[in-house]
């Protein structure tokens, strides 16, 4: 049998590297015997090895590559086999440590990672609109956070950043006005008009029915609305955005309507004695009476 | 497989493939080149290799792999370098073979 010392040059270095890898757990027996098949071995192993072989597969349990290897050892294999059939060997063990095993190659995993489909599952037209390039230029208004707190995706410190954003001072109609299109301009998509109607507060938008047991009359007289229009104005003010500037809705038109009607419907009965002459009042006399007695 | 044991593995092919003349030292520096020592060798190293060269008064290759021994190699320089070096080796053999 061959010993690592009595080879010399490739072979002597097939069997060091080949026997090392072993040892060290880089290769298997199988991937020995994957190059160096029955078929090689047949042909090229003399037929004193196949004698020993063939005893030892017979008196094992198990025939496995494992047995072949410890039983021809890889002094003998590298003895024998072709250079070219131990060179691929060691090439495919190479390959696998430097990593460049694999089936897959990176550019090919490079290439698909553009693809964020399984991710979020937009509509395929939201992909190529909503690039990351479009939002950064244009600082974020109070009116897009609004929308993004609304959607259940939005991440939690959305919400803090919002509260200190608007400034103290109300908004002026030309900066209010579009807002609420940027949004949909941005993402030119139907969701961003979607999102924009959304953004709409609540209460305005659809008025809760409230139950009316014995009526089913639908609340069609100004009277029958006023306290809902009432709890309306002051959830509205807080928001920040005046209704000068964009288009009136239904529901604002209902609010007003609503609110001269109370004003007009209850006119107060003054006697004539609960009247002042101002011009009498010493209170209101400031300077020199009028020429005509009158101011 | 473990990193220590790749790296084991690279040592041993880079020490036989000198040991039995597959490649020599300067096939090995064609390929561990003064810009990939440079890059990867430790400063001691790179100090013991140019403290040996300058009291030998010359650097050849075979001083520097005196300092830059197998395992050196193995544990501070790319294996795909070590690699690259044992494949051009194996080519220039003829041990590739058409397979």
């Amino acid at each position: 049998m061959a010993s690592t010392s009595t080879l010399s040059g490739p072979r002597a270095f097939f069997a060091t590297t080949l026997a090392r890898a072993l040892e060290l757990g880089v290769a298997t027996p199988d991937d020995l015997l994957v190059h160096a098949t029955p078929d090689v071995l047949s042909l090229h192993l003399p037929r004193g090895e196949w004698q020993k072989l063939i005893a030892a597969c017979l008196a094992a349990p198990r025939t496995d590559a494992r047995l072949v290897v410890d039983t021809v050892t890889v002094p003998v294999l590298c003895e024998h086999v072709p250079l070219p059939i131990l060179w691929a060997c060691l090439a495919q063990l190479a390959q696998r440590a430097l990593g460049r095993g694999l089936v897959a190659p990176p550019p090919a995993m490079t290439a698909a990672a553009p693809v964020p489909a399984p991710v979020v599952a937009p509509p395929p037209a939201v992909a190529p609109a909503a690039t990351p390039a479009a939002p950064p230029p244009r600082a974020s208004t109070a009116d897009e956070r609004t929308v993004e707190a609304s959607r259940p995706s939005a991440p939690p410190p959305a919400a803090p950043a919002a509260a200190p954003a608007p400034s103290p001072s109300p908004p002026s109609p030309a900066v209010a006005a579009p807002l609420p299109a940027a949004p949909a301009t941005a993402r030119t998509t139907t969701e961003g008009a979607s999102r924009a109607r959304t953004a709409e507060p609540a209460p305005l938008g659809d008025p809760p029915a409230p139950p009316r047991p014995g009526n089913g009359t639908p609340r069609t007289t100004l009277g029958a609305r006023r306290p809902q229009a009432a709890a309306a104005i002051p959830a509205r003010k807080p928001d920040g955005r005046a209704p000068a500037g964009r288009a009136s809705t239904a529901t604002d038109f209902e609010i007003e309507t609503d609110l001269g009607d109370t004003w007009k419907k209850e006119p107060e009965q003054v006697d004539d004695d609960q009247l002042i002459d101002w011009s009498q009042n010493e209170e209101t006399q400031t300077g020199e009476p009028l020429p005509g007695g009158k101011r | 497989m473990s990193i220590e044991a790749r790296q084991r593995w690279f040592a041993t092919m880079m020490e036989s493939g000198l040991t039995q003349q597959i490649f020599g030292p300067a096939d090995v520096l064609r390929h561990a080149t003064p810009e990939v020592l440079a890059t990867n060798l430790p400063p001691e190293l790179l100090s013991k290799v140019l403290a040996a060269s300058l009291a030998a008064g010359a650097m050849t290759p075979e001083r520097v792999l005196e300092t830059v021994t197998p395992d050196v190699m193995a544990r501070h320089l790319p294996h795909d370098v070590l690699w690259e070096c044992i494949a051009a080796a194996a080519e220039r053999a003829g041990i590739t073979g058409g397979r």
